[in-house]
């Protein structure tokens, strides 16, 4: 009686305790990328992406790999498919996996989650069959190691002392294993790009591998290589939402500085 | 209490240190040995684990006794992922596939923006009549580095030579400083590591250290 007494009640009837708010930023948000992809479906101008240097070297890695007569190692991470880093993870994949099959160079791809593997798996068989390549497709080297993280990257380890791969891709969620992969892979000579959000392992990627992309980059990614003009016009409106984000707290503090007590923009924002 | 070299189980904890240790000369049998044993020893532990958490319980408890038919569901779109296995019906698989992608998708939308707001009305804080001087200044500072380091990940509006521009190259720079200041107290929290294997070793093995 008394916890049903003090529940907040629902907003409007409807929404619980601050998520107006969020539902309505999450509508302009879907607003702004819906705009920006309409209109590079309809062949206007959209905007140049940045240079990135971590995508840049993608080709470079793996051609190295091609040259040397040495796999490509791949890695999503320990992330499951509820974490957006997966998600970034499989477009990453995909291109990987196409150029890879391009130039024949083997691709070893090990996970840690059975349901990545699954999806991984057939991300690569259709990257092979989209590259003409569907021959070239080996099942055996997308691998599942283990869901227990060390053991995960003791077979990692594992797999870079005997199959000594020439580029080492980590892009995804990880944990501390990231410079244990980093260390080792290092250790045998690949180029290393590695890109992730956890900000905790960025650190070591950033120390141990040759390119990583930072945070949100690795969102980017699936666009920049890409080069289609609707994964484009997403990520350009992906970039007006950051900067509605941002006039949102450059406005939120003058307010905080300006009005003598509270601050209304937050009051709005908590609703 | 005296150290026991021959104690079972400082023994094994100490060969598999040690084992493990060998690797910094180079690669070689005796860690392929422990490294894979381990490999192993975790593969077990995680099937028992998986059978007695997760199978057993839902299908004799729930689904059995409670009559709770509609796990029923779950477990059949499980089971499909084993078709991947069977070539010719290897489509199939994609079903239990494509439920969990959209499953992940529907998941980040529902919880991921929950700490956005949050982040973004905790950045709209005064730049004075705090406790100290240096308080005022961390504010300040923290301003600054939110809105630059927002700044470096435009990636279609930033311009050499902007203001745009100027932001993004101060926000790398606090960006770099921030991830430093991150691998310092990582490195730190990985000596306390070794210092604890040493410990084990040098003190609860050999009783050197007391």
């Amino acid at each position: 009686m008394l916890l049903a007494a003090e529940a907040a009640k629902p907003y409007l009837g409807v929404f619980a305790e601050g998520k107006f708010a969020q539902f309505v930023l999450m509508l302009v948000f879907a607003f702004i990328v819906w705009f920006m992809v309409t209109r590079a479906k309809a062949g206007m101008k959209v905007p140049e992406i940045r240079k990135i240097n971590g995508l840049e070297a993608l080709d470079e890695a793996i051609g190295r790999a091609t040259e040397m007569g040495r796999p490509v190692h791949f890695t999503p991470g320990l992330g499951g498919v509820g974490n957006p880093m997966t998600f970034a993870a499989f477009g990453f994949l995909g291109y990987v996996a196409k150029l890879c099959a391009k130039y024949d160079t083997r691709l070893i791809q090990t996970n840690a989650d059975y349901v990545v593997l699954a999806i991984n798996e057939e991300i690569i068989r259709q990257a092979y069959l989209e590259a003409g390549r569907p021959d070239a497709f080996n099942s055996d080297d997308v691998q599942f190691m283990s869901d227990q993280q060390f053991a995960y990257a003791a077979n990692v380890m594992n797999m870079f002392q005997k199959d000594k791969p020439a580029a080492n891709i980590m892009m995804g969620a990880f944990w501390a294993e990231s410079l244990i992969f980093a260390e080792t892979a290092s250790f045998v000579g690949a180029i290393q790009i590695a890109g992730t959000a956890a900000t905790a392992q960025l650190p070591f990627f950033i120390t141990a591998c040759d390119y990583t992309l930072i945070g949100e980059e690795i969102y980017a990614a699936s666009a920049y290589l890409s080069k289609e003009p609707v994964l484009y016009g997403s990520l350009v409106g992906q970039d007006w939402a950051k900067i509605f984000v941002f006039a949102l707290i450059l406005v939120g503090t003058v307010i905080a500085n300006f009005q003598a007590k509270g601050n209304w923009l937050t009051s709005i924002l908590k609703k | 209490m005296g150290a026991n070299i021959f104690d079972p189980a400082n023994l094994t904890g100490a060969i598999m240190t040690l084992a493990v240790l060998t690797f910094l000369i180079k690669d070689n049998p005796v860690f392929d040995l422990f490294q894979n044993g381990f490999v192993g020893l975790y593969f077990a532990y995680s099937i028992g684990l998986t059978y007695h958490s997760y199978i057993r319980p839902t299908i004799v408890d729930d689904i059995a006794k409670k009559g709770q038919y509609s796990y029923i569901i779950p477990v059949v779109l499980g089971l499909l992922v084993y078709f991947m296995f069977v070539p010719s019906l290897n489509w199939i698989a994609r079903y239990p596939m494509s439920f969990w992608v959209g499953y992940g998708a529907g998941y980040i939308l529902a919880f991921q923006p929950g700490s956005l707001m949050p982040q973004i009305y905790n950045t709209f804080i005064k730049f004075y009549g705090k406790a100290s001087f240096l308080d005022n200044l961390n504010a300040i500072l923290l301003f600054i580095s939110v809105v630059t380091a927002l700044a470096y990940f435009f990636f279609t509006v930033r311009k050499q030579g902007t203001a745009v521009g100027f932001a993004a190259e101060t926000g790398r720079w606090v960006i770099m400083i921030a991830l430093g200041a991150a691998f310092g107290s990582t490195v730190l929290y990985r000596i306390t590591l070794f210092v604890g294997r040493m410990q084990f070793l040098l003190g609860d093995w050999l009783g050197i250290l007391k």
